[in-house]
């Protein structure tokens, strides 16, 4: 496969890289350098460096602990979620396994549940009284102890269940963008089903699965909420669980090194994936016969389907259906049986809550313009990173992805300190909500984009340029379009992520711009109790789905749908 | 591979660079003329507070506030941990947004008094606090009360099991039976932990008991509350007032709460919710006295009976006690300036002990 060594790339877009560079300089490296500041311990008071904070995180076993169990987490989450997601990408987008619509709409599904919520959900199945140890424990005495959801592996079964749809999502617009012109000539020249899959399609996909799968290591590194929920019942801390420690006693410098070393972490990841990619360059032109025979699965195609389909009933169905139970729920805690039913949540929430409203209305408006400018920024930046030859283009790259390693509440912070002085005083206002909403998404429209562009020979363009096309020209009829996928699931992964995000809104928002979030939160630690706060994600599972709903009636791109076999 | 080392390494060193000088002649500014550096965020004749508290429960106080004072108060609802992050954070930039902050505990209160960012002031209202209550020389005023009690599950708890004292808990028949905030991540757990640790003849060995009890902890104390009602642990240690209005939601739903309060001998620990004027020379008159005006509301009679209504204890002499709480209820007071003395011995203890095997 390895073609192509030490070619030229194409010349890109030098016109856009300035104002690319000084935005991403300004939103997003700005408050990280903001942030290491203070991590040194200069701030207001004391303005003398000081690796203090470094030095007594460093050698703090709590943190070594806790460092140990991140990495741990992390790559567990990482391989679970790759092998689940990936694997049902390759049933979904090669195979001819039936209702492959039903499947990615249940995927879909389980990425719009917040993950408290799904965290929530988990408890009442695997907590010490819930349904399945009462199941598999009490009554038929199948396992000889019974499984403890608060535990590390407890922590990555969640996260791995939540994050798993971002690779999915990730491996099937590349599978169906990919060539498969490759793997048939495998299979005319004599391999097997088998050997076509692990030598043709696996290394092909390798670019876009390590881009999707850093995603998810460096996402879980940042987790908080579910790290807080299921690990810290029985003291399992992960970094994450001790910056926001760290922050709880008011501790600013401390939280600041903590999350520097989590980030160092995650550059470490970074270098070791583009450590991973250089020598190894794929040819994946995208010929016109895109339309190749799905692997046929033959007699297996039914158990199949039935497999995938209880596998995701355990992963997606039994959690949503618990969370719109309990949103129907007369209280928190009550057996679901009708007389303990009631829509009144839903009335609550609408009803005396007039922010209800406009926090929904907020959220959505942000999350389409934060959506929106990520992924043409994104685009911009991988292109910047994988096309062209400009210096320093893998440190843009990181710079533009730190923000997904630091929990949400850091992030914040660092915004705070970044944009609250004149003459940069955007804080109070909403402007700044939306500032950092971008920020915190611009990883995922950086990535998703980013496996694509690795995994295509700069070839198409570079024949496009000398047969005497414009730049513009090739980007827009030849780089585009191969990279509209990634794009499209940049951008659903940053609109979710907005819609459901807690941390930042709550730190961040000021009056009039409440967001679902605030909603979310204050339902949470207020009066309505965990039965309200499920109705509140049951309204943002619905409108996502309505919203996904109409852009796949009104939007669906022409070709796409005679490419797509279901 | 070097080249890149070497670049990264002085690219970080000239931002440090920058960055410290700024810092530095910036600093020398600040500390020769530290209140004019902060600018005022507000607009005059308006003034911002930062409140933790139930949401109904702000927008009555705001109402009840505006309904004498007209249109001039903004109210930036949150919980206990943002509201103190928050502001520590617009501390630490030097520029506190908010005129008055409202909720959270006494530990955060000393500690942002120490930090200078509290202005002094004592309502002419004081004079009817509790006298227990009149503490931090005017820098914040304690203005209601929360209890720290055991909550417990009446469907899973026997009458005859219902615990009397926090002692009980740490008997044999609470194991894995239990669930307590962690003092590492809320400030209010914090708070619990050293009024627990304050009485006096248990200290450490009491909640060590309680991690041999198999102790759940949790991140937040309404998480606790939420796992008694799901029956996932049988009792917990938390703020009384949240399950107060749980158990008043149920009954408004027309069934009978499954959250129940038990009220140990020893005494409830009374953890106040103070309030505070940031500090800000650059406050105009009129928003100043709108600040102590509206200082004077939350402490005036009309104020608290707001407050009560939500399940917090009055720290007025002539008010009565929340609907739900026994008459003779014993508070067991806290001493703060100790506890955040303490403070990072108590995190430590409490992280030592809840991490051991």
């Amino acid at each position: 496969m390895k073609l192509r060594k030490g070619k030229e790339r194409s010349q890109g877009p030098l016109f856009i890289s300035g104002p690319v560079i000084l935005i991403v300089l300004g939103l997003v490296l700005y408050p990280l350098l903001m942030l290491f500041l203070f991590s040194l311990g200069i701030n207001l008071h004391d303005p003398n460096i000081t690796g203090a904070y470094y030095l007594q995180a460093l050698s703090d076993i709590k943190t070594m602990v806790a460092l140990k169990n991140t990495l741990y987490v992390a790559g567990g989450v990482t391989a679970v979620a790759i092998l689940l997601g990936g694997g049902l990408a390759w049933l979904v987008a090669r195979t001819d396994i039936p209702h492959k619509r039903l499947i990615e709409i249940i995927v879909f599904l389980t990425f719009t549940i917040p993950s408290y919520i799904l965290a929530v959900a988990w408890i009442q199945l695997l907590g010490r009284n819930g349904f399945i140890n009462r199941l598999l424990y009490e009554k038929w005495q199948f396992i000889a102890e019974p499984l403890d959801i608060y535990s590390l592996e407890g922590i990555i079964l969640v996260m791995a269940l939540h994050s798993f749809p971002l690779v999915f999502m990730a491996l099937v617009s590349a599978l169906k963008m990919n060539d498969k012109t490759l793997e048939m000539a495998a299979r005319l020249a004599g391999a097997s089903r088998m050997k076509a899959l692990f030598t043709v399609t696996l290394p092909l996909m390798l670019p876009n699965i390590l881009s999707v799968g850093l995603l998810v290591f460096q996402q879980t590194m940042a987790c908080f909420g579910v790290a807080a929920v299921i690990g810290l019942p029985t003291s399992n801390y992960v970094l994450t669980t001790r910056i926001y420690s760290a922050m709880s006693r008011l501790d600013l410098p401390s939280a600041a090194s903590t999350s520097m070393i989590l980030l160092l972490c995650s550059g470490v990841v970074f270098c070791l994936y583009n450590y991973s990619l250089r020598s190894k360059r794929y040819i994946n032109i995208n010929s016109q016969s895109r339309k190749a025979e799905p692997v046929s699965l033959g007699s297996w195609k039914m158990p199949m389907f039935i497999g995938v389909f209880l596998l995701l009933s355990v992963t997606t169905i039994i959690p949503l259906g618990s969370v719109v139970a309990t949103s129907f729920l007369k209280s928190w805690g009550l057996s679901l049986r009708f007389e303990n039913m009631t829509i009144n949540n839903y009335l609550t929430i609408f009803g005396g809550q007039t922010i209800a409203f406009r926090a929904f209305f907020n959220s959505i408006t942000f999350a389409f313009i934060a959506a929106t400018v990520t992924a043409i920024i994104g685009t911009i930046i991988s292109y910047l990173s994988t096309r062209t030859t400009i210096k320093g283009r893998k440190y843009l790259e990181f710079v533009a992805t730190w923000p997904l390693t630091v929990p949400g509440t850091v992030l914040a912070v660092a915004a705070v300190l970044a944009w609250i002085n004149a003459p940069l005083r955007i804080y109070g206002t909403p402007w700044i909500l939306l500032i950092t909403y971008i920020v915190a998404c611009l990883p995922f429209g950086v990535r998703n984009i980013n496996g694509l562009l690795q995994g295509m020979d700069p070839l198409l363009e570079d024949a496009a340029r000398v047969s005497g096309a414009s730049w513009l020209r090739t980007f827009k009829d030849i780089t585009l379009p191969l990279i509209t996928p990634g794009i499209k699931a940049g951008w659903i992964t940053a609109f979710l992520l907005v819609l459901r995000e807690i941390p930042i809104s709550i730190l961040l928002y000021s009056a009039g711009a409440e967001t679902i979030g605030v909603l979310l939160y204050s339902m949470r630690s207020d009066t309505g109790g965990l039965e309200t706060v499920s109705a509140v994600a049951v309204i943002l599972i619905v409108l996502i789905v309505a919203g996904n709903v109409l852009i796949g009636k009104f939007g669906k791109p022409r070709k796409e749908a005679t490419n797509d076999p279901s | 591979m070097k080249k890149k080392v070497i670049s990264i390494v002085s690219i970080v060193l000239v931002c440090v660079f920058l960055f410290s000088g700024c810092g530095g002649s910036a600093t020398t500014g600040v500390q020769e003329e530290k209140e004019e550096v902060q600018a005022y965020a507000g607009k005059e004749g308006r003034i911002t507070a930062y409140i933790s508290g139930p949401d109904q429960m702000l927008k009555d106080i705001e109402e009840g506030f505006e309904e004498t004072h007209g249109d001039v108060l903004d109210v930036l609802a949150m919980g206990c941990g943002p509201l103190a992050q928050k502001v520590n954070a617009e501390a630490e930039a030097g520029n506190v947004q908010a005129d008055v902050i409202w909720g959270a505990e006494p530990i955060v209160y000393i500690e942002f008094q120490s930090k200078g960012i509290l202005q002094q002031y004592v309502s002419p209202e004081a004079e009817a606090l509790k006298k227990e209550y009149v503490v931090g020389d005017g820098f914040y005023t304690l203005c209601n009360a929360r209890y720290g009690v055991i909550v417990y599950n009446r469907e899973r708890v026997a009458d005859s099991e219902v615990p009397v004292s926090w002692q009980q808990l740490a008997g044999e028949n609470w194991k894995n039976r239990l669930a307590i905030a962690d003092a590492g991540q809320s400030a209010m757990a914090l708070a619990l932990v050293a009024g627990l640790v304050q009485m006096e003849e248990r200290g450490w060995s009491y909640l060590q008991a309680l991690k041999d009890n198999g102790v759940m902890l949790t991140q937040q104390n309404n998480q606790a509350i939420e796992k008694v009602a799901s029956g996932e642990v049988d009792a917990a240690i938390a703020p009384h007032d949240g399950v107060l209005r749980l158990i008043k939601k149920d009954k408004k739903a027309g069934i009978e709460s499954k959250l129940a309060i038990a009220w140990p001998k020893e005494g409830a620990l009374s953890v106040q919710r103070p309030i505070a004027i940031v500090a800000n020379k650059s406050r105009p008159e009129i928003n100043n006295e709108l600040c102590h005006e509206f200082v004077d509301f939350v402490i005036s009679p009309a104020g608290q009976k707001i407050a009560a209504k939500y399940g917090f204890i009055s720290v007025r002499n002539d008010q009565s006690l929340p609907d739900g709480v026994p008459k003779d209820v014993k508070g067991v007071s806290i001493d703060w300036n100790n506890a955040v003395k303490e403070a990072g011995e108590l995190r430590n203890e409490f992280d030592r002990i809840m991490t051991s095997k």
